[in-house]
């Protein structure tokens, strides 16, 4: 009774009061609180830091969570700003519509590294390996979280999956219903619209509809011009949730986008495409359930004076989960079929143009309770097979140990791998009838051996902190050889490796309810080096520029009156090859919750530079990011 | 390091008097003004909320048949995964409800949800507690969540943070359909929804 009710008293002198209330929080008791009447209950301050990472608390892997409140609070506008919030996430935009986004290095434009998955569906195209992230959208405020997933998942989701996993997933139905409308309006983001409805078809089947359109200026060169004029994307989509029976749900999905025939009709690359995804989930206990889902995706992307892409994919799979005694058991096939049609519009050629690929994989995983809530080990691996290099599998074997229930240590090995697709194999280069660069049919699977150690750990009701580190071995990257005797032609080959030693920290703490803290920080130290006989001048350039030091601090802060002020500090370390400098930057937001219906904010990013580079290399645009403000209005009903 | 000299620039230009120092400052004020107002000790959300639950099994009114006989416990459901469930069980030792020893158990399946007055389902198992509630929708077992949608789904008390605090809402109109009757104490501290 006594600690429960002091906590409500004001206190004089801000250092004092923290050290009384870090101990007070730390010695909370359901007996105290047992005390308590209804309104005192309901005026208690409440600490949510534990509640963060609960459902990962004792995953052998290092692991961090973005919510959809995170997202709003942070007041971005896309996809790769919101993946800045997730802990060794290094995002670095290089024009208004392309960023490198990756984890543990090897960061270009076409970072192939990664897998990034949207509600089940690939984000990734088989041309160049990567994210077109400038085509890649959905409505902010639908979005539940975003699971980022340091280190190989390759033995769960496939080639490519290498240094980590990213994956977005949007609310239910049934968690977006009635009305969203939203505007906002900026000094480089003229217009921004949102609208969404969410309604009932049925006693049981939910559904939304959404659509988004904005415009935005382009980033700036050196000379502080815009090069390109300003830009605009409009995509709509819905989403069905149905439940059917007691146990069983269905979810029909779909989206369309695309930068054409808008009022901004620009003369620069087009993307556009559309997709459409069912998934059927049947749950027979919380012990064990069956999945389905299948998906197609259709994108069509211009790049300006050198391709066309044109792409269809269609995906199927089945997932099982069982709990059997001390074995807690996943088991699944999944396929994919992309066939392609390739607009070869500048001297770079993709031969055969027209090409259909395939992916079919196959997966198990078994954890297993060592010790019943103190020691479970778990062995996964995933054979695939697909149209370039033939099989490959992926194992990883992972040790949890949960000493207490504040306090997970883990440890894991695996093998990854990274695929080839399309330009691997099929580039080619021709000018004025000279062979310069030749396509290559044998190109190889690269390889990763990654080793990693982790340490997750709560302190009282205030603080948590997850620390991971990590070992890779990269044999048989993509490297630029002769293709015979002479100089020229070249090809790609397989004759690059790399090691890489690093580390990733997030601490969070909630001093009081209102205040919640969060940094981040990764370091990286990777290494690039030559098979013998190879003459690869890159140093690994077209691979990955990686900054040594990633590092944020977020700060959320509820003030009175509905108002809410975050504040983030943002560094990247310089980037070695290309060169550039490093960079530290602030956001900042203020928003104000006028009523149940009603949000205002004002928000600023990249506020400590009028503009700054935050990323160079060999084959992006390389322009300065601005300064930003923008306000926005949001409605709910 | 290239990042240091950068770093080494930003000092430098704090040093210089640039404006932007001011506005640093000046949000750095913010901030601790902000620190200043809201300082209060917190307490961690899920003991509240494993409390409050134990509370509402006194404030709101079930009809007798959905008890087999005057001795049976009351029984509230949570799901394994439920990061409230431990506390619960933990709180709920010893306690009653009316004359009623208050029993805590995991429910896995729907067939589960029949033995239950009350289940707790937290909003990181949002497509279960969809399933749970279309389940219970006409039963008397009360449902508790902290899932933003959770009342239109029909569940009929939805816990929310605000301002650091924890509220609740009610929707009277679902359980009114559901034969159970919240008390005016309880109403009085609730946000009102489905009049």
């Amino acid at each position: 009774m006594k600690g429960a009710m002091s906590k409500r008293r004001g206190i004089a002198g801000l250092g004092c009061a923290m050290v009384l209330g870090l101990a007070n929080a730390a010695a909370s008791d359901l007996s105290d609180l047992k005390q308590l009447s209804l309104d005192q209950l309901l005026n208690l301050e409440v600490s949510t830091v534990s509640r963060k990472n609960e459902r990962w608390w004792s995953a052998p892997s290092g692991i961090d969570v973005v919510t959809g409140e995170e997202i709003r609070r942070a007041g971005v506008q896309n996809i790769p700003d919101a993946l800045r919030l997730a802990t060794g996430v290094h995002v670095a935009q290089s024009s208004a519509r392309s960023w490198g986004v990756s984890l543990r290095g090897m960061n270009v434009l076409a970072a192939n590294k990664i897998s990034v998955v949207m509600d089940g569906r690939s984000l990734f195209t088989p041309f160049f390996s990567g994210v077109n992230w400038e085509s890649q959208d959905t409505l902010l405020e639908d979005i539940d979280r975003i699971e980022v997933v340091r280190g190989p998942v390759g033995a769960l989701w496939g080639a490519f999956a290498v240094n980590g996993f990213v994956q977005i997933l949007t609310k239910p139905a049934w968690d977006t219903q009635g009305w969203l409308a939203s505007a906002a309006t900026g000094d480089e983001d003229p217009v921004s619209l949102s609208f969404r409805y969410g309604g009932k078809l049925g006693s049981d089947v939910y559904y939304r509809t959404y659509a988004k359109y904005w415009q935005t200026d382009w980033t700036y060169d050196a000379t502080g011009r815009h090069p390109q004029p300003a830009t605009d994307f409009f995509q709509t989509g819905f989403r069905v949730d149905a439940l059917r029976g007691s146990d069983t749900t269905a979810t029909l999905q779909g989206d369309y986008f695309t930068n054409r025939d808008l009022p901004l009709d620009r003369p620069q690359g087009e993307v556009s495409g559309f997709n459409l995804l069912g998934r059927w989930q049947r749950t027979f206990t919380t012990d064990s359930s069956v999945e389905a889902q299948a998906y197609f995706d259709h994108t069509f992307r211009t790049i300006p004076t050198q391709f066309e892409e044109r792409r269809n994919t269609l995906s199927g799979s089945v997932k099982y989960h069982a709990v059997r005694g001390r074995h807690d058991l996943l088991a699944g096939v999944d396929t994919l079929v992309s066939w392609d049609e390739i607009g070869n519009i500048g001297f770079a050629v993709l031969e055969p143009g027209e090409r259909t690929t395939h992916t079919v994989g196959v997966y198990f995983q078994d954890t297993y309770q060592v010790l019943p809530d103190r020691v479970a080990a778990t062995f996964a691996i995933k054979g695939e097979h697909n149209a370039f290099s033939g099989f490959e599998y992926q194992p990883t074997l992972r040790a949890a140990w949960t000493p207490t229930k504040r306090s997970t240590v883990w440890a894991a090995v695996s093998r990854a791998v990274r695929t080839p697709v399309r330009v691997d194999e099929d580039l080619a280069i021709r000018f004025a009838g000279v062979d310069l660069f030749l396509a290559n049919d044998d190109f190889e699977t690269e390889e990763a051996i990654a080793w990693e150690l982790g340490w997750r750990h709560q302190v009282g009701s205030v603080l948590t902190f997850d620390v991971s580190a990590f070992h890779y071995d990269y044999d048989r990257l993509r490297s630029t050889e002769p293709a015979g005797a002479a100089a020229l032609p070249t090809t790609f080959k397989n004759m690059l490796n790399a090691q890489s030693n690093g580390a990733e920290v997030a601490v969070m703490i909630q001093p009081m309810s209102r205040v919640f803290l969060k940094g981040s920080y990764r370091f990286l130290d990777l290494e690039f080096s030559r098979d013998p006989g190879s003459v690869d001048t890159s140093g690994g350039s077209s691979e990955g520029n990686d900054p040594r030091h990633v590092a944020m601090i977020g700060a959320h802060i509820d003030l009175p009156r509905g108002v809410e002020l975050d504040v983030f500090l943002r560094h990247a370390s310089a980037l070695p090859n290309p060169a550039a400098d490093g960079y530290t930057t602030m956001d900042v937001r203020l928003g104000w919750r006028v009523s149940a219906r009603w949000e205002i904010a004002i928000s600023g990013r990249n506020l400590l530079d009028a503009r700054h580079v935050e990323f160079v290399t060999t084959n992006s645009l390389n322009e300065e990011v601005p300064r930003r403000w923008l306000v926005k209005a949001t409605w709910r009903y | 390091m290239a990042g240091e000299s950068n770093m080494a620039v930003l000092s430098a230009r704090w040093r210089r008097g640039n404006p932007r120092r001011w506005i640093c400052a000046g949000l750095l004020a913010l901030v601790a003004l902000g620190l200043g107002a809201t300082l209060r000790a917190a307490v961690d959300q899920r003991e509240v909320q494993a409390v409050f639950l134990l509370n509402l099994s006194r404030f709101i009114r079930w009809p007798d048949t959905a008890f087999e006989s005057e001795e049976a416990p009351f029984v509230i459901g949570c799901l394994p995964s439920d990061p409230v469930a431990s506390l619960l069980m933990e709180a709920a030792k010893g306690e009653l409800a009316g004359k009623r020893p208050i029993e805590v158990r995991e429910v896995k399946t729907t067939a589960d949800l029949d033995s239950c007055h009350m289940i707790h389902l937290s909003k990181e198992d949002m497509t279960q507690a969809a399933q749970f509630v279309a389940q219970v929708r006409t039963k008397p077992v009360l449902t508790v969540s902290d899932a933003e949608a959770f009342l239109r789904l029909g569940g009929h008390v939805q816990l929310l943070r605000r301002a650091g605090q924890l509220k609740l809402r009610i929707d009277v109109g679902n359980l009114r359909r559901a034969e159970l009757n919240a008390s005016a104490p309880l109403l009085r501290v609730a946000e009102i929804a489905g009049e």
